[in-house]
């Protein structure tokens, strides 16, 4: 309904404002897809996170393991407190917690993102149909322009 | 013999150049003003240069003043991100038991701080944000403003200038 108005204020612009609402939507659809790309990386960062707590919940104590220091330097050493890890939650703070609670606080974030990603791919599919309504207008536009001169 | 040359020509030679350019310039901007407030129904050719001018003079105003509103959204999403990423932070803490050990990344160092230390630090990094926030919009409001006033002088700038060369062609 929404769009359909919107088509409908469209039909009655200038060529050059059909324009500039269609570069504006389009601004706006880039925008969002990069949102969208950010919060899927970040979601896939948290499942590597979540995937490795698991990982090491299940490692006894005294493991024998290698830490990379560099992506290709790594050091050994001995699993100590497998029942606490550190969580980095953002601005510099770190927060200790035991291996189930932090296994929690990735699920959270994860799915905090994945209604984020929802709403904001509900809002990016609205605007790609005003984008693409404005694109087939100012076409037809162009094209009316061309065969009347 | 080489760099003594260079100096003196590329060096203060060029700068006052520039700076003198600059002078007469604004000089020039002055001067449009004047006359053009003196005789505005006057329709000489030298009138429309005038008016050209000093349309150009507008455009160039305007441009600095959209760069300007730029930046300001630029600085707007920065602190929007951070204003985020603080909520999300104190809301992570407000979930603490209150014994739960909190640590804070001071360079390469991670020192244990207090968790009411640390909420108050988050809460008054969030006030302090949203207080910039709003000072942000406050100036991009105004800067705003001003790119319509500016627009406006703009059209009508435009306006007489048709008319003028309107009345030229007639004449």
């Amino acid at each position: 309904m929404a769009s359909w108005k919107s088509g409908m204020g469209l039909e009655r612009m200038s060529v050059e404002q059909v324009k500039a609402v269609k570069e504006q939507a389009d601004l706006e659809v880039n925008l969002l897809q990069d949102s969208l790309s950010n919060i899927r990386t970040a979601t896939s960062r948290l499942e590597i996170a979540s995937s490795a707590l698991n990982d090491l919940s299940l490692r006894p104590p005294a493991t024998r393991i290698l830490v990379p220091l560099t992506a290709s330097l790594y050091v050994p050493a001995t699993l100590h407190h497998p029942h606490h890890v550190l969580l980095d939650v953002g601005t510099g703070y770190f927060i200790q917690k035991t291996m189930p609670e932090g296994k929690d606080y990735c699920h959270r974030k994860i799915n905090l993102l994945k209604s984020n990603f929802d709403q904001l791919l509900e809002i990016a599919s609205k605007k790609k149909n005003v984008a693409d309504e404005a694109g087939v207008i100012l076409q037809a536009k162009l094209n009316q322009l061309a065969s009347s001169s | 013999m080489r760099e003594w040359s260079e100096y003196d020509w590329a060096g203060p030679l060029g700068l006052r150049k520039r700076k003198r350019k600059k002078k007469e310039e604004k000089q020039e901007g002055a001067q449009v003003a004047l006359r053009n407030t003196n005789s505005s129904n006057a329709m000489s050719s030298s009138n429309l240069r005038d008016a050209q001018r000093e349309l150009e003079n507008k455009a160039n105003d305007l441009s600095k003043l959209q760069k300007e509103i730029a930046k300001n959204h630029q600085m707007r999403k920065k602190y929007t991100v951070q204003l985020g990423e603080n909520e999300l932070v104190l809301k992570e803490l407000d979930l603490l038991k209150d014994d739960a050990n909190v640590y804070k990344l001071i360079g390469p160092v991670l020192v244990k701080q207090d968790l009411a230390e640390a909420n108050a630090n988050v809460r008054k990094r969030i006030e302090y944000i949203s207080a910039e926030l709003k000072r942000l919009d406050a100036t991009v409001q105004d800067l705003e403003e001003k790119q319509n006033s500016k627009k406006d002088t703009i059209v009508k700038l435009q306006q007489r200038i048709q008319s003028l060369q309107a009345g030229k062609g007639k004449a």
